[in-house]
Order: C-alpha cells, then structure tokens, then sequence
C-alpha cells in the first residue's frame, strides 16, 4: 500500500499563540499523527502524517482543516478569557442553586424589632452559605452523606 | 428577571460574547450551546454576524440569542443558574442504581458476552442470599430518594434464591423506611416460570430483557443450548405485556422493555429488527452499539465494527421509525428520547453513561458476587479480566463512605468531567454528552482517553449530528419533539 503523503503549514505561535496551534493540532490527531517544530521568529512547522485509513482526500485536506480549526480554536480562546470570571460565578450559582422564595407581602405583619431580628438572620445565614461555598468546602454536595446521615435512622416513615 | 450589570447592546467584539460552543455542520449552519443546555442553530452567515458581534439588536435573531443566554449583557442569570442546576440535579441525589449481579453463571453463550458470565455449572460465583441481603442494605445507604435495584447475572435466574430473598427485603425495607424502591430484572426468560412470574409481578418488580431482532438474527447472537432463545423472549414478553395490560388493584405492573445489542450480523437489518418491536408491542427500541469491553473486546474481531458502520445502521433504522411514526405506529428510538431529552427539555433522563461526570459511583453501583462493589457494571466486567482499577470497595468490609470517597470513584469523576477533557470541552455537545472512563481504558489505556481518536466519541458525535440534521427539518422535528412532550 503507497504511503500517503505528508504535509505541513507554517503557523505564527507569536501572533495566534501557541494554546491555540497546540489544540488545532490536537485536534487533528484523529485523523493524523501531528508533529509541532519550533521555528525562527515565533513560527511553528506543524507537519501532519495521515493515519492509516485514511482516504487521500481527507489527508490532502489536513493544512486547510488545521487552519480552519486555528481561527475557531483563537475565537475560542477569546470568549474564554473574557467569560472566565462570570461563567465561574455561574457555575457556582448553579451549584449552590435554591429557587428563589416567593416575594413577602409588602406588609409582613412584623414589628420593626422582628423585622430587624429578621433580617439580621438572613445575613447570617447568607454569610454561613458564603463562606461555605467560597473555600471549596470538603464535600458541598453530601456526596459521602448515607441516608440515615440526611434523614435520620427511620427515614420519613411514610407509608407507599 | 436578573440582568448583568451592562445594559449596553453587544459591543462588536468577542468579549461582548458570552461563554458558548459551537460547531460547524455539514452544509454550513453552525449549533451554538452554552453551559445551561440552550442550543441555537445559526446558517453560516449569522455565525459570522453573530462572532463579529454585527447582529442587529431588536432582530428576531437577536431575541431568539438573548433568550437562550448567547447575549452577554442580555443574560437572564438567575434563569441561567436555575437551568444548569436542573440538568445537573443528579450531582448530589447519591448513586440511583445499583445493580446486583447475582451469578456469573449463565446457560446463554451470546456471540457479543459483555457480562464477564461463566457456564452453568460452574461453582463459586453466586451470590448467597445473606450476602444479597446485605447489598439491599448498602444500597439504601444511598440518600438518593428513588433507587432502583436491579438484578443482573449471568442469568440471574440461575440464582432464584438470592433473588427472592433479596426481593422480599428490599421490599420489607423499603415499608420500613417509607422509601420508594424499584426492582428491576433482567433476564433471558429461558428458566422463567409460572411461579416466578408471579413472584415477580406481586413484588412489582419490573422486567426486562434482550431482543436482537427476528428468530434468525436473535438465536445467532444469543446462543442457547437448551433451544431457541428467541421463542423464550418472544414468549414471557407477551406474558408480561398481557398482565401490563390487565393490572390488578393489588400491585402496580409495569409493561416489560427489551434491550438490544447491535453486533456485526445486526448491520443491514435495522427494518427487520425494528418490526420484530412493533410486532411484540414494545413502544421503545433501543439501537445500542456494542463496546469493547470485557469478553466483547476479546471478540471483536469477529463480532464488533467501526463507529461509520453502526452510524449507518443507525440512521438507516431511526429513519424508518420515523416513517412508522409518520403511519400512525408507536415506537420510539432510546438513545434519540434520551438525548432529546437533554436538548429540548433540559432535563437529565438517567442515562448514567452520558453524564458529566459519568454515572461511576455518583450515579450506580455494581455489587459483584462476592460483595465486591465497582464504580459501575462496566468496571466489574474489566475486574473479571484481573483489573480491579474500578474497584470502590466490598459490602462486608468498608463503609458507604469509604466507597463513595474510593480512588476509583474519584478518579472516574475526574476523568469524565468534561471540563479536564481538550476536545469536550470545546464541543457544541459538551451540554448532552459524557465520556466513559472505562470504555477509554478498554480502548486507549487510559481514563482520560484520547477523543479525537475515542470510537465512542466518533459515534456519539454521529448521533448528535443526526438529530440536529432532524430536528432542523420540520416534519421529523415534530415527530421527535413529540417523543419527549411531557
């Protein structure tokens, strides 16, 4: 069987950044054996060897896909590091997710002593669930809680 | 409705976008998705509009982006937040399966055996009915409020037994807990029996078992010494189905499903297969592929294909069900209503092996024979080669906790996030999809694997193309947003 033949493309790592150039690599590398050589003045020499089955069409048409993938891969890079700080506060948000409480009445019936024992609670509260979820604590989600540990020894009793 | 702070429109650049993936179809539309499980599909030249932060605010294409959470300063974020804690509820509920392999023995020789099963008349692999007791308890240890327990084998027939103790204390349990507990069986129904069946149906227990399609094509993959398997199935199935359709006042019956493997002899039939369904009543298939793993993976060459070639199988049969479809006939694909599910409803349906991270011990337990317990029943199958890297621990000798904090539970969960994995990380279908650790190892030798080379990765990618190609095409998208209608 003829080998199928090699190809390559220059990529400037200095301008699209080498992130970028490594992963529209990697993602080649279903199709070809990719090798990334340094090159003078920030350049890169990414060479593709077309794995075995695959069709001489698919390999001629590496150098186009890698640089397809590098544009979307810069893209990405792009969205990724303006997002990073909002999509972790969203994700947090998610994790400690509780739907949100129906709106009081405007008149809560309190007085303006209860309302202030009230209030002061909640930040309590707010601040326990703050510091709770701000360090990482060891098992946020109760993963290695056992049943007896939540509900108690005789469970909710409820009868099917 | 929560806004971000900036009320400006998109500005014209990248960082006026919010997080999202896309990926580029054939024929040019790019799929968007972000972390909430929103998707939206845009042709080429909105894709380009939409990067270049170039559409024009108030445009319907606008509204339908802002809505789904592809505009920054748009962004509903308690919705947000609340759609990803929905697809995500299952992170802290503890493992809902738990899957008790009551023998290795099996009088099946199925061509395809991904069970790691044993013949007939070997000795030392049953489970004893004390020790069947004791996974019944470990399993409640779960906090998750619905667990289903589910006997497997071997055939699990082959132990009855085991199976019947641990079906009365699962039971007895549960009253005493007040807790809601479903039992599962599945078996080849070829040592079923009146009695049994009976047993069964008066302690709710739910049944399901293997179909590959007509006479010929079943009894090829599923070789039974003691006679043809598939008279076995096709007979029991119309049992089940008939006290389905009677029920009594005294217990609930559930109506019987049926599992089909695809091997090498299944490619090219998926008509035949998907009719022998129809005919037996049973409203779902489920056009599985098979993976390398365990017995199969020594098989392979004999019985196992390329990711290409079950893709073409599978859209040849999905196709044809929904030509049924169209014909008034009920029947419905599983992978399709369970990614579907995921897409359009934004709710997770359970399939453990599509999970981030994958359902390995948060999600399902395999108890093995002899108490051992494994991060799922794939695992156990790679213990039976001698690789107990999957291993979470035994029933008799560690703690529910020891298990759920055990390497293999943490190096699972590690491995499927797709978060750590380059590729998924990237893709449109990161939201829907999940990686299977032990598949990597089986077949790249290691947890993590390599996706852009991963069978399994190609061929998930295969289905999800295909449903989007669907669901962008009127007449089959209401047939599949009908599959998932609540």
């Amino acid at each position: 069987m003829a080998k199928t033949k090699k190809s390559s493309v220059i990529a400037d790592a200095g301008r699209d950044g080498l992130s970028a150039v490594r992963y529209a690599a990697y993602s080649l590398s279903g199709s070809a054996y990719v090798f990334l050589k340094p090159l003078a003045g920030g350049k890169v020499l990414a060479e593709f060897e077309p794995k075995p089955g695959v069709d001489a069409r698919a390999a001629a048409g590496l150098p186009a896909r890698f640089r397809l993938e590098l544009e979307d891969e810069k893209f990405r890079e792009k969205i990724a590091a303006g997002n990073s700080s909002l999509r972790e506060f969203l994700l947090l948000k998610a994790v400690n997710y509780a739907p949100k409480a129906p709106e009081p009445e405007p008149d809560s019936g309190l007085t303006p002593k209860q309302e202030k024992e009230l209030n002061d609670l909640i930040h309590q509260i707010e601040k326990e669930i703050k510091a709770e979820t701000a360090g990482g604590k060891k098992d946020p989600l109760g993963i290695t809680r056992t049943w007896e540990d939540k509900y108690g020894s005789n469970g909710n009793k409820k009868k099917r | 409705m929560a806004r971000t702070a900036t009320k400006k429109s998109a500005k014209g650049t990248a960082a006026a976008l919010p997080h999202f993936n896309f990926r580029r179809l054939s024929g040019g539309a790019v799929l968007l998705t972000n972390d909430s499980g929103m998707h939206a599909s845009l042709s080429g030249a909105q894709f380009r509009q939409f990067r270049d932060g170039r559409v024009a605010a108030g445009s319907a294409l606008y509204k339908d982006l802002a809505a789904k959470g592809f505009v920054r300063d748009m962004m509903d974020i308690e919705g947000y937040a609340a759609a990803c804690a929905k697809k995500n509820s299952f992170l802290g509920a503890g493992p809902g399966l738990h899957i008790l392999v009551l023998t290795l023995r099996c009088n099946h020789k199925c061509v395809y055996c991904q069970s790691s099963a044993v013949g007939q008349a070997s000795r030392g692999t049953d489970m004893s009915p004390a020790l069947a007791r004791k996974c019944v308890d470990f399993a409640l240890k779960s906090t998750n409020p619905g667990i289903t327990i589910e006997f497997q084998g071997g055939e699990p027939l082959l132990n009855w037994e085991a199976l019947k103790a641990s079906v009365l204390h699962a039971r007895r349990r549960a009253r005493e807990l007040g807790r809601e507990v479903r039992l599962a069986l599945v078996s080849n129904f070829s040592l079923m029996t009146e009695e049994k069946a009976r047993f069964l149906l008066a302690n709710e227990v739910s049944i399901c078992t293997s179909l590959d399609g007509p006479a010929d094509l079943h009894d090829k993959n599923r070789v039974f010494a003691g006679g043809g398997s598939h008279a076995a199935t096709v007979k029991w199935l119309k049992y089940f189905s008939a006290a389905y359709k009677k029920q009594v006042p005294e217990f609930r019956t559930f109506k019987p499903s049926a599992l089909l493997t695809v091997s090498r002899y299944s490619l090219g039939r998926e008509k035949q297969i998907v009719d022998e369904y129809v005919r037996l009543g049973l409203e779902d298939v489920f056009l599985r592929p098979l993976a390398p793993i365990g017995y199969a993976k020594q098989l392979w060459d004999k019985v196992g294909y390329e990711p290409a070639d079950f893709l073409s199988f599978y859209r040849a049969g999905l196709d044809y069900i929904l030509k049924l479809n169209a014909r008034g006939v009920t029947i419905r694909e599983r992978n399709a209503v369970m990614m579907l599910e995921k897409i359009l409803n934004g709710t997770d349906p359970g399939y453990l092996d599509m999970r981030c991270p994958c359902g390995a011990v948060i999600g399902q337990l395999a108890y093995n024979h002899n108490g051992d317990i494994y991060a799922c029943d794939e695992g156990r199958m790679v213990g039976w080669q001698g690789d107990d890297l999957f291993k979470a621990g035994n029933v008799e000798r560690d703690s529910y906790s020891k298990v759920m904090l055990s390497q293999a539970s943490r190096a699972c969960a590690a491995a499927s996030s797709l978060d750590t994995q380059p590729q998924c990380s990237r893709c449109a279908y990161k939201p829907f999809c999940g990686v299977c650790p032990v598949y990597n190892y089986e077949t790249q030798g290691s947890l993590s694997g390599e996706m852009p080379s991963n069978g399994r990765c190609g061929l998930f990618m295969g289905l999800f193309d295909t449903l989007f190609s669907l669901l962008a095409k009127p007449a089959s998208a209401k047939i599949l947003k009908g599959w998932v209608s609540k």
